[in-house]
């Protein structure tokens, strides 16, 4: 588990709308800061602003927790909910629940695949079913990663949430039948077909209203 | 075969136009690593069928492709020199209306240097402007 960020925020100007709202968000943006909100706890939501470095170090250590120094107060966060624009380059809003250590929560761990697949060799690929599980521990215990195993693996194997390794304390929410990993044979290279070449072969075929058979009746 | 809806509630659809930003559909969902519109626009499923045959034939099978996208919309179009009216033309073809951030391709199981080159010369043959893309990081 990695350690909590240290994250040095502002509260939002309570002056203009509660320091919420698009367009106070909108302008927050263009000085360089990401808006974001804090809740949980049945506390007030505070609204934040956070610089974009902090956000950009939050994404490098690829943790998920913080701690949010609020001037005067600190705040254990988890980073609940993340915003991306539409052409997922920058984070425009993040959403903060307050956590205690010892609190069971439940959160989205990925996958970690190591070593050598000698199935991809003999003529397999690797395909990853599933990138992330949900994992149910304590807010203290989450691990960044889980690792997976794949040196094992031929063509026509996988792993199964069942066979996952999990580190202490560390539960997963899913069905253990369910496929994480496995190794495919791969396929042909194909040609280009003759429907591709031009012509529509064939036109879709269109969906009758059901009336008219009610109106017979 | 390129690709065309089954089963259709219209046959043919007006124009339209392509505004705003894609919501949906707009990061690497499946794969690794993605090809992604950064304009909006219009792909024939002939471009798209040319887009995954040729990202096929890069990657020499191995690895795996997702197309992210689907031609549901009808475009038609007169024959030449004919008079105006009698209403509207014939289905040309098939196309998917893609908005900026829509992420077209993906693909998965090859290293970053293959996928870049497959989907490089995917981006050749579309009509809009793309950039590659990966997986969002998980925090």
């Amino acid at each position: 588990m990695a350690e909590a960020v240290k994250i040095k925020v502002e509260s939002r100007d309570p002056a203009k709308n509660k320091g919420t709202g698009s367009r106070v968000a909108r302008k927050l943006r263009a000085q360089g800061k990401v808006p974001a909100v804090i809740y949980g706890h049945k506390q007030a939501v505070v609204p934040i602003a956070l610089s974009r470095d902090a956000v950009h170090e939050l994404i490098k250590k690829a943790t998920h927790f913080a701690e949010l120094d609020l001037g005067g107060s600190t705040e254990t966060v988890l980073v609940r909910d993340v915003q991306w624009d539409h052409l997922g380059k920058e984070i425009i809003h993040l959403d903060f629940a307050r956590v205690s250590a010892e609190e069971s929560i439940e959160t989205e761990v990925r996958l970690d695949l190591r070593g050598y697949v000698p199935g991809a060799v003999a003529g397999g690929v690797l395909e990853v079913v599933v990138h992330t599980v949900p994992v149910i521990c304590s807010a203290s215990a989450i691990p960044d990663a889980i690792k997976v195993d794949v040196s094992h693996l031929q063509l026509g194997h996988g792993i199964h949430v069942r066979d996952l390794v999990l580190p202490e304390g560390v539960k997963v929410d899913a069905d253990p039948e369910l496929l994480l990993v496995h190794i495919v044979a791969r396929a042909a290279t194909p040609e280009p077909t003759a429907g591709a070449a031009g012509e529509a072969a064939t036109q879709p075929e269109v969906i009758k209203p059901e009336r008219k058979e009610k109106e017979k009746e | 075969m390129a690709m065309m809806p089954k089963r259709v509630k219209y046959r043919k659809s007006q124009k339209g136009r392509v505004k705003g930003n894609a919501t949906r559909g707009n990061y690497v969902a499946f794969g690794e690593f993605g090809l992604q519109a950064l304009e909006p626009g219009r792909i024939s499923a002939q471009t798209i069928e040319a887009g995954r045959v040729v990202a096929s034939q890069t990657v020499k099978g191995g690895g795996k492709l997702y197309i992210r996208i689907f031609p549901h919309k009808s475009v038609t179009s007169i024959p030449a020199e004919t008079r105006m009216g009698k209403g509207k033309g014939e289905i040309e073809y098939w196309a998917a209306v893609v908005k900026p951030g829509t992420v077209l391709f993906e693909i998965a199981g090859v290293s970053e240097e293959a996928a870049r080159a497959a989907l490089a010369r995917v981006a050749h043959k579309l009509p809009v402007h793309c950039r590659f893309v990966t997986r969002r990081p998980t925090i």
